[in-house]
C-alpha cells in the first residue's frame, strides 16, 4: 500500500474523529454523572445539524457560527427533557430508564420527520470547496474546523470541570449523588447542566458535521452508535477517554475504508460494535466497575 | 403465580369467544381493513409474548426481535419459493430457524447485561438488515415475492385477511399453553429469580446462562413463527421492512410494554390496543398527509413515554395492583 | 470425622489491594463457627471466595474432600453450600413463597412438592403468616429471616451467614440467634460472618478472627475475646 494514500487516510480520520468525539464526550458526560444511557443522544446531534442548516439558509448566517449557537437551544431543550423525564427515571428499574430515553428517541427523530419531512437536505457553503495543501496531501477546510473546534471544546469542558465551582459540584456529584446533596449541592440542578450541557456539545457537533455530511432525520442513528463505541472505549463516564475513542473510531473507520467494500461497511461497524462491548466491558483506559 | 389451564375464568372466555367470532363476524360484513387489524394485532401478539419470556420474566431487554421475526419470515418465502415447501410446514420450520439463530447468538449475546443487551440486540438487528440487503440469495435489497399459485391451500393463499386470522388464532392457543406451562414450571420461577438477582440465582443453584438460553430459544421460535405469518398473509419480504428497527423490533417491545410486562397476557393485550391505534393513525392521518410521515412513529413515542413516567408496570399491572389494593 | 470445609492457602488481590492474604480454616462438620473482624478484614470477600462468585488468586478451597477451587457458584450451591448476603437481596417483586420455592427447586423439579419444603423453611425462619407478602414489602428483620429460610430451602450442608444480625434490635437478634441455634440442631453447619458481638458470643463454638486479610486468631469465644492482638486490631480502628 502506498504510505501517502495511508498517511492521508489516518489523517483524515483523524479529522472527522473530532466530530466523533464532539458526540461521545456529551454521552459519556450524561453517563458519567447521572448513570444514564441515553438512547436519544445521536437524535439531539441530528437537532444540531438541522438547526445549523436552518440558520444557515434562512438567516444566512455562518455556518460555523450557527453550529457553535446551535448549543443554546439544544442546551435548553436538554434540560427541559432532564426536568421532564429523566429526573424522574433516575430511580426506576434499568428497562423503563431504556424505554423512556428510547421513547425520547422516537419522539425526536419522527418528530423531525413529520414535522420537516423525510428528506435528505445538505448544507453547502462557501467552506464547503476550501482545501488546505499540506504538500502530501490536501485536507477539506471543513473537517479542519471540525477537529479544531473538538480540541477547543475538550479544553473548556476541562476548565469547566477542573476551574469552576461549577464544575466541581459536577464531579463530587458524580462520584457519590447522596453524599453531594449532604454537602448543599442541588442535585437535579447539576442534572439539569449536566444533560443540558451532553446535548448541547454533541449538538455542536451535529452542526459540524453538517458542513460535509447528509442531513436527515435519522442520521443520529449512526452516530450515537459510534458515540457508544467511544465511550466503551474510553472507559464509561471518562470525557477524555471518550474523545480519544472518538478519535481512535475516526481513524480506524478511515483506514480500514481503504480495504472493506464500502457495502459492507456499517455491517463491520455494528460486528465491531458487539465485539468491543463482548471483549472489553469497561473500556481500553476504564476506570474499573 | 400458581394456577393451572383449569383456572380460566369469565374474562378469559367472553376474550376467546370474541376473538373466535370477530374475524368471520367483520369479514361478513365487509369490514375487510379491520380483519385486517385483527390479523396484525395477533401477528404482533405472539411475538410479543414471546418477547415477554425475555423480558417480563428474564429480565432481557430485546429491541432486537427483528431478527427472529425476520428469519421466520424469509425462512417461509425461501422453502416456498426455491424448495415448495408448504408453508404449512414452513410455518413450523420458520420457528425452528429463528430458535436455532436463538442458539447460535446465545453464548456471546447472554455475556452482555442490561443496557449492553439492549445495545446488542439493536445492533444485531442492523447487521442482519444489512447483510441481507446484499445477500443475493435472498433476493438482496428486493427482497422476495410469492407467486400467486393454482394450489392455494398447499400455498396458503386466500384472499382478505379472515382465514389467516384463524390460522394465528391456532398459533397464539398453542404458544398461550406452551409458555403458560413454561412459566409455572420449575423454568418460570428460575427465569424470575434470573431478572430479580442473578447472583442470588445462582447461590440458589441455577446455572443462570442455561436457563437464559432457554428463554432466548423459545422466544425466538414463537417469533419466528410470527414472522412466518407475516410472509403467508403478506407474500412479499424485504429487508427494510422486516428487520426494521422501529416497525418490528420497538412495535413487539411497545406492545408488550403497554400491556404490562410482569403479566402473562399483557403483552397481547398490549397488542390489541397499541396495533389499532398504530394502523388507524397510519391508515387515515399519515395516508391523508403524506407530508407528516412519521406522525404514527412519534405517536409511538409519546404512547411509549407516557407509559414509562406514569404506568411503567403497563395496563394490565396497573389493573391488578389497582384490584390488590382494594 | 473428616473436615466439611477447607480452606488452604488463600490468596485474592483486587488491583492493588490484597483482600485476603493466605487464609487457611477448617470447619468440622455440625460446627458453629464465628467469624469476626474489623472492616475490611476480607471476611465477605473470604465468603465469596467459598460460595464461588469469586475465585481465589491462589490456594484451594475442599468441600466434603473435593477440590471445588475452580467450580461456579451454582455447582457449589447444588453441592450443599448456601449462603445469605450481607445487603439482603430479596427477589423483591416475588413474593415470599416464591422467593423461598426457588430454593426448594433445586433438588427436585415438582412445584407442589417444592412449595411444601418452602413452608416448612419458612416456618423454620420464624416468617409463618408472611408467605404471600412481596418481598420487597417486608422490613429488614423479615428480609433477613427471608434470606435465611431461602438458603434452608435449599437444603444445605454448609451455611454461610453474611452479618445476618446487623441492623436488628438487641430483641431481635436474640430471637434470631435461637432460630440458628434450631437450624444448627438440624445438623447444618454453619458459618457467620458478624461484627454484632452479642449474636457471635451466644452462637458460636469456636470464633476465627480475620484482620487486614489475614488471620490472627482462632478459639474459643471467650478466648479469642480477651486475645491481646484482638483487642487491638478492634481499638486500633476505634470499633468497640
Amino acid at each position: 500500500m502506498d504510505p501517502e494514500i495511508l498517511t492521508s487516510a489516518i489523517l483524515d480520520g483523524l479529522l472527522i474523529g473530532g466530530a466523533y468525539a464532539l458526540v461521545a464526550m456529551g454521552l459519556a458526560m450524561i453517563w458519567g454523572v447521572m448513570e444514564i444511557i441515553n438512547f436519544a443522544h445521536g437524535d439531539f446531534m441530528m437537532l444540531g445539524a438541522l438547526f445549523t442548516f436552518f440558520l444557515f439558509t434562512s438567516a444566512g448566517l455562518d455556518p460555523i457560527i450557527s453550529a457553535l449557537i446551535s448549543f443554546a437551544p439544544i442546551f435548553a431543550l436538554g434540560v427541559i427533557v432532564q426536568r421532564g423525564v429523566i429526573n424522574k427515571i433516575l430511580d426506576a428499574p434499568l428497562l423503563t430508564q431504556i424505554a423512556a430515553t428510547f421513547a425520547i428517541l422516537l419522539i425526536i427523530r419522527y418528530g423531525v420527520q413529520a414535522a420537516f419531512g423525510p428528506y435528505t437536505r445538505r448544507l453547502v457553503s462557501g467552506y464547503s470547496d476550501i482545501y488546505i495543501n499540506l504538500g502530501f496531501t490536501t485536507v477539506p477546510l471543513p473537517k479542519v474546523i471540525i477537529f479544531v473546534t473538538s480540541l477547543i471544546v475538550l479544553g473548556l469542558l476541562y476548565v469547566l470541570l477542573h476551574q469552576t465551582d461549577l464544575g466541581i459540584a459536577i464531579r463530587a456529584t458524580s462520584q457519590d449523588r447522596r453524599v453531594a446533596q449532604l454537602m448543599g449541592i442541588n442535585v437535579s440542578r447539576i442534572y439539569d447542566v449536566t444533560f443540558g450541557i451532553g446535548v448541547g456539545v454533541a449538538a455542536i457537533g451535529g452542526g459540524l458535521i453538517a458542513l460535509f455530511y447528509p442531513i436527515f432525520p435519522e442520521m443520529g442513528g449512526f452516530f450515537a452508535l459510534i458515540a457508544f463505541i467511544a465511550v466503551v472505549l474510553g472507559g464509561f463516564g471518562s470525557v477524555y477517554g471518550a474523545y480519544a475513542g472518538g478519535l481512535i473510531i475516526g481513524i480506524a473507520e478511515s483506514v480500514s475504508a481503504l480495504f472493506i467494500e464500502p457495502a459492507l461497511k456499517d455491517v463491520v461497524a455494528f460486528l465491531i460494535f458487539i465485539m468491543i462491548i463482548l471483549v472489553k466491558p469497561t473500556g481500553l483506559f476504564g476506570r474499573g466497575d | 403465580m400458581a394456577g393451572s389451564l383449569a383456572r380460566i375464568n369469565l374474562y378469559h372466555a367472553t376474550g376467546i369467544a370474541t376473538l373466535l367470532v370477530l374475524p368471520f363476524l367483520l369479514d361478513s360484513i365487509g369490514m375487510a381493513f379491520y380483519v385486517n387489524m385483527i390479523f396484525l394485532a395477533l401477528m404482533y401478539g405472539i411475538a410479543a409474548l414471546a418477547w415477554n419470556l425475555m423480558m417480563g420474566y428474564t429480565g432481557l431487554f430485546s429491541l432486537g426481535h427483528a431478527v427472529f421475526f425476520g428469519v421466520g419470515s424469509y425462512t417461509v418465502a425461501i422453502l416456498a419459493l426455491y424448495y415448495n415447501v408448504t408453508p404449512w410446514v414452513g410455518l413450523i420450520l420458520a420457528g425452528v430457524t429463528a430458535g436455532l439463530l436463538g442458539l447460535v447468538l446465545s453464548p456471546p449475546l447472554l455475556r452482555l447485561r442490561s443496557h449492553w443487551f439492549t445495545l446488542a440486540t439493536i445492533a444485531l438487528g442492523e447487521i442482519f438488515r444489512l447483510s441481507f440487503a446484499h445477500w443475493d440469495y435472498v433476493g438482496g435489497s428486493s427482497g422476495l415475492q410469492m407467486p400467486i399459485s393454482e394450489r392455494r391451500l398447499y400455498y396458503l393463499q386466500f384472499t382478505g385477511a379472515t382465514i389467516y386470522s384463524y390460522i394465528a388464532l391456532g398459533v397464539l392457543a398453542v404458544e398461550l399453553i406452551v409458555l403458560w406451562r413454561i412459566v409455572n414450571s420449575r423454568i418460570g420461577f428460575y427465569l424470575q429469580t434470573i431478572r430479580e438477582d442473578e447472583l442470588v440465582a445462582q447461590t440458589l443453584g441455577i446455572n443462570t446462562f442455561k436457563y437464559k438460553t432457554i428463554a432466548l430459544a423459545i422466544s425466538a421460535f414463537f417469533t419466528g413463527i410470527a414472522g412466518g405469518l407475516y410472509t403467508v398473509r403478506f407474500r412479499y419480504v424485504d429487508p427494510f421492512a422486516l428487520f426494521d428497527l422501529i416497525t418490528i423490533s420497538t412495535y413487539i417491545a411497545v406492545a408488550g410494554i403497554i400491556g404490562g410486562i410482569y403479566t402473562f397476557l399483557g403483552p397481547l393485550i398490549g397488542s390489541f390496543i397499541f396495533i389499532p391505534v398504530s394502523e388507524y393513525v397510519r391508515a387515515n392521518i399519515v395516508q391523508a398527509f403524506p407530508r407528516i410521515y412519521g406522525l404514527h412513529v412519534t405517536v409511538l413515542g409519546v404512547i411509549l413515554l407516557v407509559i414509562s413516567l406514569f404506568a411503567p408496570e403497563g395496563i394490565l399491572g396497573y389493573l391488578k395492583k389497582r384490584r390488590e389494593k382494594r | 470425622m473428616k473436615p466439611l470445609l477447607e480452606v488452604v492457602n488463600v490468596y485474592k488481590r483486587f488491583g492493588g489491594v490484597v483482600a485476603l492474604k493466605g487464609v487457611s480454616l477448617t470447619v468440622m462438620p455440625g460446627e458453629r463457627v464465628g467469624l469476626i473482624g474489623p472492616n475490611g478484614a476480607g471476611k465477605t470477600t473470604l465468603f465469596n471466595v467459598i460460595s464461588g462468585i469469586y475465585q481465589p488468586d491462589e490456594g484451594k478451597v475442599i468441600y466434603r474432600g473435593v477440590d471445588i477451587t475452580k467450580w461456579p457458584p451454582h455447582k457449589r450451591s447444588r453441592a450443599g453450600i448456601a449462603r445469605t448476603f450481607q445487603i439482603v437481596r430479596p427477589l423483591a417483586n416475588m413474593s415470599v413463597l416464591d422467593n423461598v420455592t426457588v430454593g426448594a427447586l433445586m433438588k427436585r423439579s415438582d412445584i407442589e412438592e417444592a412449595r411444601k419444603i418452602a413452608y416448612e423453611a419458612i416456618r423454620i425462619a420464624g416468617l409463618e403468616g408472611k408467605e404471600d407478602v412481596l418481598a420487597k414489602d417486608l422490613n429488614l428483620v423479615e428480609k433477613k429471616r427471608l434470606e435465611l429460610a431461602r438458603a434452608l430451602a435449599t437444603d444445605p450442608q454448609l451455611l454461610l451467614l453474611d452479618e445476618i444480625a446487623a441492623g436488628l434490635r438487641p430483641r431481635e437478634v436474640d430471637s434470631l440467634v435461637d432460630t440458628l441455634l434450631n437450624v444448627s440442631r438440624r445438623g447444618i453447619t454453619i458459618i457467620m460472618v458478624e461484627h454484632v458481638m452479642r449474636a457471635v458470643m451466644n452462637f458460636a463454638e469456636r470464633i476465627i478472627v480475620l484482620h487486614f486479610g489475614e488471620k490472627i486468631a482462632e478459639g474459643d469465644p471467650r478466648e479469642v475475646a480477651n486475645n491481646k492482638l484482638v483487642v487491638e486490631a478492634y481499638l486500633g480502628i476505634g470499633v468497640g
